[in-house]
């Protein structure tokens, strides 16, 4: 039985990623990125906009060299080892060669870059949503051109989808019809998923966990349940102005007004509560929080002190 | 029929238990009731499938669902004599900690008994 599982552990598939480094133009744009991505789980890389993520996906994708680090897949390295890429599914949104293609001819050129491509997969979803085979990807309309990409990332088998702002500019039917395939293609086999997004409430029920980009780095890694678990967002107002020494230290302040303190503690407890309720807060409430809470707590604030260090680029 | 709100403090897979259970002791699930996949499931609420099976397999260990393999989910039958004394305790110390909290802010026990009367008006389908 120890057995067995020493050899489900040690089987286990995941991308290890080490000290990987990115400067373009000389400019940094990725520093330091140290993480592991699991099958099975459904990654959120959330940033603004220009915060690096498309560089991340070309870098793990090896569409850019790395300048240090390295891209591990099951203990081996994908620079050595070029037909790990196959593990790798990565449509580049800017620089594609979809366009001026059928269909059909995009089919012929997955199936050889993927070895166990599931044509009859793609066969089944192409015709169930309509897409004919002989149209042109570029004279699609951009919800199916959304979907036809999730369909190659599914069919394309491979262990990890790099997936950049699947969502965006999709309506809501589309949008809803694309998750599904995502959704589905999870339950059935263990993958891991890395979806980019600056849009956070569209992200909030799918993922597991949530990763942070921002000032080149990964900021924070989040498993979401863990979150909702562990967090509180709470307003407060104190006789005094001043804001006590137990709520700074434990919380990120997300707003004041006037007397009102709006604060987000990541890991709120009993003991915590009780040593702020000390403090005797004329106001004490518990409101709802969302995630976007969270992350507006932890990216506004950073900017605010790196205009005042005139950090700013 | 289960939903998630966004805006609750509860983790999704807890939201998940409760509402499985509030469907049963609303008799919208009967013992015997085949429960959707956890895949169906999964996207029905378009919800991570983790947070789904993490759910059903509490679910499962509480012995309200059962599992038969290659068949489905299905909701167990309910036995009234059975009861999990561990759970009971438990839920009776939140019991407790909810009517502190609500005696500090000045609810009399009267209140309490009509909200205990409404939560079972409520579990019979009012």
């Amino acid at each position: 039985m120890v057995g067995r599982k020493l050899s489900t552990l040690e089987g286990r598939i995941d991308m290890k990623i080490e000290n990987l480094e990115k400067t373009i133009d000389h400019r940094v744009i990725l520093k330091d990125i140290n993480l592991t991505f699991y099958q099975g789980e459904i990654t959120g890389l959330i940033g603004q906009n220009g915060s690096g993520k498309t560089t991340f996906f070309r870098t793990l994708s090896g569409h850019y060299e790395l300048d240090t680090g390295k891209i591990m897949i099951d203990q081996e390295d994908i620079q050595k080892n070029k037909l790990l890429k196959q593990k790798i599914f990565y449509i580049d949104e800017q620089y594609n060669f979809l366009s001026g293609y059928t269909l059909n001819k995009l089919l012929v050129f997955y199936q050889n870059a993927y070895a166990s491509f599931n044509k009859e997969k793609y066969l089944t979803l192409t015709k169930k949503n309509n897409l004919n085979p002989n149209l042109k990807y570029r004279s699609m309309s951009k919800g199916m051109q959304g979907l036809y990409k999730m369909i190659l990332a599914i069919c394309s088998n491979a262990e990890y989808l790099l997936l950049d702002e699947p969502l965006d500019g999709l309506d809501f039917i589309v949008k809803k019809n694309v998750l599904g395939l995502l959704l589905d293609a999870v339950s059935e086999n263990s993958r891991s998923i890395i979806i980019s997004s600056h849009n956070l409430n569209e992200l909030e029920s799918i993922i597991d966990r949530a990763l942070i980009l921002k000032s080149n780095q990964i900021q924070l890694d989040y498993h979401l349940e863990t979150l909702r678990e562990h967090a509180r967002k709470i307003q407060m107002v104190f006789k005094t102005k001043k804001v006590p020494q137990v709520v700074k230290e434990n919380s990120r302040l997300l707003h004041f007004q006037g007397r009102v303190v709006t604060a987000i503690f990541e890991h709120y407890t009993e003991e915590l509560k009780a040593l702020i309720q000390a403090e005797q807060p004329v106001l004490f409430e518990e409101l709802p929080l969302t995630l976007e809470d969270v992350f507006e707590a932890n990216l506004t604030h950073e900017e605010m002190n790196n205009s005042l260090q005139g950090e700013m680029v | 029929m289960v939903s998630i709100d966004k805006t609750s403090s509860k983790p999704y897979y807890e939201q998940l238990i409760l509402g499985v259970k509030e469907d049963i002791l609303s008799g919208s699930l009967q013992s015997g009731d085949r429960l959707p996949s956890v895949r169906e499931m999964a996207r029905l609420l378009m919800m991570n499938p983790n947070t789904v099976s993490k759910a059903y397999k509490v679910l499962e260990a509480q012995e309200v669902i059962i599992t038969v393999k290659g068949k489905g989910t299905y909701v167990k039958k309910i036995d009234t004599e059975l009861r999990d004394d561990y759970q009971i305790q438990k839920i009776k110390k939140k019991l407790n900690e909810l009517i502190i909290e609500a005696h500090y802010l000045n609810v009399s026990k009267k209140e309490i008994n009509q909200w205990l009367d409404e939560s079972y008006q409520h579990l019979k389908g009012e």
